[in-house]
């Protein structure tokens, strides 16, 4: 069984935005909906000042808020890790766009809560997401933990790796390398 | 005539109501101010309303027809009634607001128990069943079984409501929300609710010749849950202010002084806490009593307008606590939530004087029918 992570290496993110729209074309979002959105930091003191470029999306959690919620098991967690939606069971109450911590959840045009489904079609026939294969800097990488070949394990072992909120107790699934 | 006059009043407003819901079901919630961001609007709030009365006007009738406290015995059957027509309005407007109500038999075949929504769904039910049994029982006059069925609806109203507080307070994404105070506070709420909408119930039912010994009565109910719910606030602002816990601070900075602060100091503190309080402390007449609770009511709308909102209008702080965002989510409501709001209000006006014509509301001789049965 496999055992999806994402990478995420937000010191070779440049802001280009290419990882969005690829997003949105593999999954035919219209402009104003994205699963995948851009947050900036600023650290530093006058001069000595850093933008931070974080691309955030669905953290595919071990313990997903957005699940436990769900009146109707419409979210649910795949054994290999993914969190995926169930639109003909989504009644729309967006009780999950709430609990998300991460707001990773949008409200699409079939009128159901969707997400980020780490393109989990194209990573199991071993091709990349849409974000990860367009982005020029390589700072998207997605693998499998029990693949011992899988580039992440390198990534996971060599530089400082962060998870978002990891107080909220969601063990997320995205690694962030800062 | 009078009761022409609204009835046609209230037609206006569901044809209104029906307008925006053709609208919601064609076009979907493009239609709604309601964004990723701000998911929950107006419509949450007030279908939160809706239940709050029904559930308040269970819990303060039960005190005549369940637990015996005379005053409140007379007007067992048109709390019970409209009970059930603002709970039924509820359901319209979560009905509405929900992106696909067509799954909603989604919820029977594949329940998920640790979802607060999956809970309230079901003891909303059973609490609407156990309302209408009881209904059916004081209409026939068979008060003992009333009496009984009465006690599972106010069990299962407390149940319910609470857990519709719950769907807030276990989110902890969301620190406005998260905690144990809101399904608390909503059982106050619902006890301010029912209070005041008894009271306006009754001086407009006046000369139906109710004893009068219910409105001191429930006069002073109205100012010992309002003076509760103002030591509540205090303490929830109080907390959320001291020592800038991020999303509280912000949430309440949003209501002091930010896109909230009209609904906040006009409406939540002002017609829901200092009038009635000044009011009632220098003038407890008939119609002080009744403008009093009248304008509760509408502060009420406006409190759990003011609760889902600011929720979320502050930003998740999804990278690091120590780096907050110095912005605020934009929520407005479009006259299509604002239709089923108004909808929902002729939807209950109507269903209320229609069935106090079709059923004989008057005689609510509790102890008489007990006695020639």
């Amino acid at each position: 069984m496999a055992r999806y992570v994402m990478v995420v290496d937000t010191t070779k993110c440049v802001e280009c935005y290419a990882c969005r729209v690829a997003c949105q074309t593999q999954n035919s979002l219209p402009p104003d909906k994205s699963f995948n959105r851009m947050e900036v930091r600023e650290n530093g003191s006058f001069p000595n000042v850093k933008a931070h470029a974080y691309p955030l999306q669905c953290q595919h959690c071990d313990n997903p808020p957005c699940q436990h919620v769900c009146p109707t098991h419409a979210t649910y967690k795949r054994p290999d890790g993914v969190v995926l939606v169930d639109p003909k069971k989504c009644i729309g109450c967006k009780y999950c766009m709430t609990a998300c911590p991460y707001q990773a959840r949008v409200f699409g045009k079939d009128q159901v809560a969707e997400k980020c489904r780490l393109c989990v079609e194209l990573l199991e026939q071993g091709i990349k997401p849409a974000c990860e294969s367009t982005c020029m800097c390589n700072v998207r990488t997605s693998g499998d933990l029990d693949d011992p070949k899988s580039p992440v394990h390198a990534l996971l072992a060599n530089k400082k790796i962060v998870q978002l909120r990891p107080d909220h107790g969601t063990k997320p699934r995205l690694y962030y390398i800062v | 005539m009078k009761r022409n006059v609204w009835l046609t009043v209230f037609a206006g407003l569901i044809v209104f109501g029906l307008v925006g819901a053709v609208m919601v079901l064609t076009k979907g919630h493009s239609v709604f101010g309601t964004t990723d961001y701000v998911p929950w609007g107006i419509l949450i709030s007030t279908y939160i309303f809706f239940v709050v009365t029904s559930t308040g006007l269970c819990l303060i009738s039960s005190m005549g027809h369940v637990f015996g406290i005379e005053p409140f015995q007379f007007i067992a059957k048109r709390a019970v009634l409209l009970a059930i027509v603002t709970l039924l309005a509820g359901f319209a407007v979560i009905g509405l607001e929900l992106g696909q109500p067509l799954h909603l038999f989604w919820i029977l075949l594949s329940p998920n128990p640790t979802s607060a929504i999956f809970w309230m769904g079901a003891m909303y039910s059973l609490y609407l069943v156990l309302m209408i049994v009881e209904f059916y029982l004081l209409m026939r006059g068979q008060h003992d079984w009333a009496k009984k069925a009465g006690l599972a609806a106010f069990v299962a109203a407390i149940t319910a409501h609470s857990i519709l507080g719950s769907i807030f307070g276990f989110l902890h994404a969301r620190p406005f929300w998260e905690g144990p105070y809101l399904p608390i506070y909503f059982i106050l709420s619902a006890l301010i609710s029912g209070t005041a909408i008894l009271i306006v119930m009754y001086f407009i039912k006046e000369k139906d010749e109710m004893p009068s010994a219910i409105v001191p009565a429930l006069t002073k109910l109205l100012m010992l849950f309002v003076g509760i719910s103002i030591f509540f606030s205090i303490w929830k602002v109080m907390t959320g202010i001291y020592g800038h816990p991020y999303g509280k601070y912000e949430a309440f900075q949003a209501l002091f002084s930010g896109p909230l602060s009209w609904s906040y100091w006009l409406f939540e503190v002002g017609l829901g806490m200092l009038v009635p309080v000044i009011v009632l402390l220098i003038n407890r007449s008939r119609a002080a009593v009744f403008w009093v609770a009248a304008t509760i009511l509408v502060a009420i709308f406006f409190m759990r307008y003011n609760l889902v909102v600011v929720g979320q209008i502050v930003p998740l702080e999804v990278i690091d606590v120590s780096t907050s965002v110095a912005y605020l989510h934009f929520y407005r409501p479009t006259w299509v939530e604002l239709s089923i709001v108004a909808g929902a209000l002729g939807f209950t006006g109507f269903a209320y004087l229609w069935g106090e014509k079709k059923f004989n509301l008057n005689v609510s001789g509790h102890n008489k029918a007990v006695k020639t049965t």
